[in-house]
This record gives structure tokens, C-alpha cells and sequence, in this order.
């Protein structure tokens, strides 16, 4: 145990730190490995992987991995300091779900994980770029992007195709790499969540939410139970108008141009509704640091519900005559479909793991509040093709919009004077102590985790005197991508790719940071 | 009503004609957009997409999206510039035929908001390449590109009479 650091000023609080001791890296991996890969394919693992990755701090650079027990809910946090002072063995070999994280881990840090399957550039794609793997004759490389058809994010994809067939995909992202996590080093968390906010503008709350969560975890603030249902309440308007894109995108690619407009619509008329009661269409600013009371409901519930009324009838008619639309469904049919074994391979996270069948949703798990209202959405044939991604996007809209309705019910009510007088009134919802990871981490550390539009989304950061010494973010789309590539490759042809794309709905920026 | 359909310019059709006078004499016939992100952060991207949804309809003025930049009359370009997307947005503006029109959305592409200081980006859109247009917002809305749109095609006018 004697390479063991744990950089944490220590103060009253620290007897109580659950922190787990790796003897060194190469327990520490082996530990996440264990924790992380289920006993069968495509079920729930032991624990969840919320982080992994290497810290700078000074004076003595270690590896971090944050782990959720799924049964108990407790957040476990280990460091390991590496025995070599430039390798640590690489989990990516026990687990793929590690690549992408310990190939940009390597390039920007310089730490080697000894034993990794792939270890490519990843950081820098304008020296390098993918340079395919197909061989033969008759084969055929496309290179698409980064700047592709339509209004789209800058990526780069590398197709290998035998006639229409589609034989190997790879994408290639980072292109829009801000440094987003060192940019936040050394400033105030209220600066920092302005950058928070700007990761991926289509998931601003789920990224705003995540790092309070975890700036106020770190300083020790215990937010009103109101604030969280408010912050609840902004997570799901953030979900209900990227699932109508989505699905608008959807209908789109597959040539359903009245359902692509009414469902934009849809998406118009919550982008106003959020711009009307916060200032901004993408929620900027709704969620606030530390924040005491949230805003007076009263007055707005009612232009809400409204809107949502409105809305939901139309996202119901159109989506109920798309699912019986002949062309439309087969079209989605066995597109992209993700195989059982990736599920756990890659530990997909969000709508996408949800339908193949499995039951991840950060909103259900132990030690996260759960709104009032709220089940987990599955789709019903388990596939994991376009169609079922399609299907939970939509049940997961009739679930958002109940949960929305219930949430304003309970802030529409309460006047803004007794929500500064503790929660008595409120009984046990949600309990006083609510907080969305029940295991106190190191001094100084805090982690925010909730479900965005596309998944779980992670904050991870370290302060002192009210400066962010270190922080991580892991978006919902960086564990997605790299199944992306292999779902496209699995028995579909060019003309798919549209189609796969629009019904995965990832976010480049929110992986680029 | 706090939903209400806000009118921001009093009369459309009256609008629609000057606008269409003016693609005529620019470009003889619609305007083709060519859109690139260099580093934004999707909101951008997300309130240009709105552009053809049927509240904002950009194509009943003339103006649409192509695929191809060698098709393009118009480059909206969104983000800071980062590193390896610099050559890209050089490339993508060198391949468009003259006379090509430039207009930098959000304060990202103005003048790099929260992420200037980052060694990651390589600097403002004007720094690249020439840029007719600058609509401030993060993100500007759907009604604010427009203005920046038909700002720069309107600013052209003048210089193409000009010349």
C-alpha cells in the first residue's frame, strides 16, 4: 500500500471518506474490470463506470476511477498511483469500453496503458486520420466529412465498402476539441459553468446540472429539494425537445417530410416555451450554483401546461401514423442494429442501451431522486435496430411529459416563502438528504451525474478555496460512439447510414469537449 | 400570451419582395447556403436547422441549404476556429465560386466567447478567412440569422453595383 496517494486536504469530514485503497494501478484496473463487465451478455453489470482517467493534480499524478455499486448505490472512489511513472496496464484490454478514454488519456498526458488493442492518435485528427483496414480487391474507401451533407457537426468518417455493402466503419471525432476541462482549471465554479453549459448546446441542463451537482458536492452545499425538482423539471424540457429532434431527423432521413416538419414544429414550440420562461431556447442560465429557492411557478405553470398539451398531441398523432407508416417501419427495421454483446462491452449508456433492452437510466438507479412519475422506458422487442430506437424515444416523451405535468403540479403550489422554511411541509419527497450519489468522496472532490437526452452525463471535479483544481467530464455520447461504428458496419448498405445516424442522435461536442 | 408567435418585423410581404429583388440582382437566382461548424457547441447548428422548419421557412425567401460548397453562394460558419478545422474552413471557402458570401454565427465565431483563451483554438472566423456578416447570440436565433443572411447578401448588393 505504500504507493497509494490520496490528495485530499484533510479536514473533520475525512475519517468518514469510503474511499477504496488499489495497492496500484494494476488492481485498480483489474478492480473497475471486475466491477463493470456483467456475468452474462447484455444485463446489468455490478457497478457502473461513472469515470476513469488520470489526474494531474501535483505534486503527485494518479489514476481515478469512480464506480457505482448498482445495488446499494454507494459511489465508490479509488486512486492508484502508477508504479512506472509513464505506464499503467491498460483496462481497455479487459474491457473495450475503456478505448477511446485511454487513447485520448495517452496522447494528452503522455501515460502509456501498456497492452491497449488500438492505441491510435485520437486527439489531433487534422495530422492524423484513420487509414482504414480492409484489404482486397474490389474494396472501396470513402472518406466522409468533416464537412458533410446537411447542417451538421464537423466529424470525419472512414467507410470500406464492397460494392454497396458497408464492410468497416470508423469515425473520427475531436475535430471540434476545445480543452473545455483545462480552460475550467483555476477558475471560480460560476465561471465554470458557463463553459459547463457550452460542452454540447443540446444537452446545456444535463451538463449545467451534473457539474452543480458536483461543485456543490465538493463545497459541502446542500441544495433545497426544491431547486432539484426545478432542475428536474429543465432536464426533462431538455429531453422532450432533443427526443422531437430526433425523431424529426429520423422521419427526415427516411423521406417523411410532413411527420420531419410537424415533429420540428414540436421542437419550435418547446425551444419558445423554454426561451419564454428562462430567457434562452437551450436553458442557459436555468440552473443555477448553490441556488436557494427556484423561480415563482405560479404564474407560468399554466402557459407550460399549455404548451405541453399542445405539443404532446401533436408528437402523438404524428408518431402513432409513422409507426403505421409500411415504408417508414421498414426502413427502421434491423438498421443498425447494435449486437447483445456490444451492450456490455462498450457500457452503453442512455436511449440507445435502452433499446436493446437493458435497463441503465441514471434516473432509476439507488441514491438518485427519482421524479415523481418516472419508470424506465425498455422498448418491447429488445433489437436494438432503428426501430427500437425510435420506440423509446418516444415512450421516454409520454413518461417526460407525465413527469413534467407531476413536477409543475408540486412547484405551481408551493408560494416562494415556504420554500425557504426547510422541508417539513413536504414530508419525505424527496428526503432531506436527498443527493444524487449517497457515498461521501474526498474532501474537495465532488461528482455530478444525471440522465440527459442521450444518456448518463458525469462531471468529476477537485477545489480548493473555491477554484476547480482538476475536473473530467464524461458525456452520454463518448461511450456511444464507438459502438456507432460498428452498428453501421453490421449488414447495412450506404443508403442506411442517414438512417443510423439520425436514429443514434449522438452529440459530437458533447465527446470533442 | 407568453407563446404567442412574436412578430420582430412588421411586414413579410413587403419583405419577401425587396429580399427577392435582392438575391435576383446578387446571385441572378436563389441563395445556396453552404453551412460549417469549426468548433461550436450544437446550438449553433440546432437554431440554423430551424431555419427550414415551417415557422421560419427560409426557402419561401429563396434561400436554401446545399451539400456542396462548389454550390454555394452563402458559407454560415459557427464556433471558434480550432486547430485541425482551420485547413477545413480554408478549403471549404476556397472551393466555393465567387462571389461567395460569409456570415459568422454566434458569439463563438465573433470572437471566440468562453473559449478564446484555449491554446485548442487557433482564433476568430475573421481571422481565417473575410467575413461579410456577424450575428452576435448564444446561439443567435433562427430570426437573427436570417437578418444576418440577408444583411450580407443586401451589403453585397452595394458592392457588386460598385464594382
Amino acid at each position: 500500500m505504500a504507493n497509494v496517494q490520496i490528495h485530499c486536504s484533510r479536514n473533520e469530514k475525512s475519517e468518514r471518506v469510503p474511499v477504496e485503497q488499489a495497492s496500484s494501478s494494476a488492481d485498480l484496473v483489474t478492480w473497475v474490470a471486475q466491477h463493470c463487465l456483467p456475468a452474462q451478455e447484455n444485463q446489468l453489470a455490478p457497478s457502473q463506470l461513472l469515470y476513469y482517467g488520470w489526474v494531474p493534480i501535483p505534486p503527485h499524478p494518479h489514476l481515478v476511477a469512480v464506480l457505482k455499486d448498482l445495488t446499494t448505490g454507494r459511489v465508490e472512489w479509488q486512486f492508484a498511483q502508477p508504479t512506472r511513472a509513464d505506464k499503467v496496464p491498460s483496462l481497455a484490454a479487459l474491457w473495450p469500453a475503456a478505448s477511446w478514454t485511454e487513447r485520448e488519456m495517452w496522447q494528452s498526458t503522455g501515460i502509456e496503458p501498456i497492452g491497449h488493442p488500438d492505441l491510435r492518435p485520437i486527439l489531433n485528427p487534422g495530422e492524423y486520420l484513420p487509414e482504414g483496414m480492409a484489404t482486397g480487391s474490389g474494396v472501396f474507401r470513402f472518406p466522409l466529412g468533416p464537412v458533410r451533407a446537411d447542417v451538421s457537426e464537423s466529424g470525419f468518417f472512414l467507410f470500406e465498402t464492397i460494392g454497396e455493402q458497408i464492410m468497416h466503419l470508423q469515425p473520427q471525432l475531436f475535430y471540434k476539441h476545445r480543452g473545455i476541462e483545462a480552460l475550467g482549471v483555476g477558475k471560480s465554479p460560476a465561471d465554470a459553468l458557463l463553459l459547463a453549459e457550452r460542452i454540447s448546446g443540446t444537452a446545456t441542463v444535463a451538463h449545467a446540472t451534473a457539474f452543480c451537482q458536483a461543485a456543490e458536492q465538493a463545497m459541502q452545499h446542500t441544495v433545497a429539494p426544491q431547486v432539484i425538482w426545478e432542475r428536474a423539471l429543465w432536464l426533462e424540457m431538455e429531453r422532450l425537445y432533443n427526443h422531437a429532434h430526433d425523431l424529426a431527423q429520423l422521419a427526415s432521413a427516411a423521406g417523411m417530410s410532413v411527420a420531419q416538419a410537424q415533429l420540428a414544429r414540436v421542437k419550435e414550440e418547446l425551444l419558445r416555451i423554454n426561451g419564454d420562461l428562462t430567457g434562452s431556447r437551450y436553458l442557459r442560465g436555468a440552473v443555477k450554483l448553490g441556488a436557494d429557492r427556484p423561480l415563482d411557478w405560479r404564474p407560468l405553470r399554466d402557459p407550460l401546461m399549455g404548451v405541453l398539451e399542445r405539443v404532446d398531441r401533436r408528437f402523438t398523432h404524428f408518431t402513432d401514423l409513422l409507426r403505421h407508416t409500411p415504408t417508414f417501419v421498414d426502413r427502421l427495421v434491423g438498421t443498425g442494429r447494435i449486437r447483445k454483446n456490444w451492450v456490455s462491452a462498450y457500457g452503453l449508456v442512455g436511449p440507445v442501451a435502452r433499446a436493446c433492452g437493458l435497463a441503465v437510466d441514471s434516473r432509476a438507479e439507488p441514491g438518485c431522486w427519482q421524479p415523481d412519475g418516472y419508470h424506465i422506458c425498455l422498448s418491447t422487442r429488445g433489437e436494438g435496430d432503428a426501430l427500437d430506437r425510435f420506440e423509446v424515444r418516444v415512450l421516454e416523451w409520454q413518461v417526460s411529459v407525465g413527469v413534467v405535468r407531476k413536477l409543475l403540479a408540486r412547484l405551481g403550489h408551493d408560494t416562494p416563502e415556504t420554500k425557504e422554511t426547510g422541508t417539513e411541509k413536504q414530508g419525505t419527497y424527496p428526503p432531506p438528504n436527498a443527493r444524487h450519489n449517497n457515498a461521501t468522496p474526498p474532501s474537495g472532490w465532488g461528482i455530478g451525474v444525471v440522465e440527459g437526452p442521450r444518456g448518463r452525463v458525469c462531471h468529476v471535479l477537485q477545489m480548493t478555496d473555491l477554484r476547480l483544481n482538476d475536473w473530467h467530464i464524461k458525456g452520454a455520447s463518448s461511450w456511444i460512439w464507438p459502438v456507432f461504428g460498428l452498428a453501421v458496419a453490421n449488414g447495412n448498405i450506404q443508403t442506411d447510414f442517414p438512417v443510423i445516424d439520425a436514429s443514434f442522435g449522438l452529440s459530437y461536442a458533447g465527446t470533442d469537449r | 400570451m407568453l407563446t404567442e408567435a412574436r412578430p420582430l418585423i412588421g411586414d413579410w410581404n413587403q419583405l419577401e419582395q425587396t429580399t427577392a429583388t435582392t438575391l435576383r440582382k446578387v446571385f441572378h437566382r436563389s441563395v445556396y447556403v453552404r453551412h460549417i461548424d469549426v468548433g461550436s457547441c450544437n446550438a449553433c447548428e440546432s437554431e440554423i436547422l430551424s431555419l427550414s422548419n415551417p415557422y421560419y421557412n427560409f426557402h419561401r425567401l429563396g434561400v436554401f441549404f446545399t451539400s456542396s460548397p462548389r454550390h454555394a453562394d452563402l458559407l454560415l460558419v459557427s464556433g471558434v476556429v480550432t486547430r485541425p478545422l482551420k485547413e477545413v474552413l480554408l478549403a471549404t471557402y476556397e472551393a466555393m465560386p465567387k462571389p461567395r458570401l460569409v456570415v459568422a454565427i454566434g458569439v463563438c465565431a465573433l470572437h471566440g466567447g468562453v473559449f478564446h483563451s484555449s491554446p485548442w483554438v487557433v482564433g476568430t472566423v475573421d481571422s481565417v478567412i473575410p467575413v461579410d456578416a456577424w450575428v452576435p447570440g448564444c446561439p443567435p436565433t433562427p430570426f437573427a440569422i436570417l437578418q444576418g443572411i440577408l444583411s450580407a447578401v443586401q451589403h453585397r448588393q452595394g458592392v457588386c453595383l460598385d464594382e
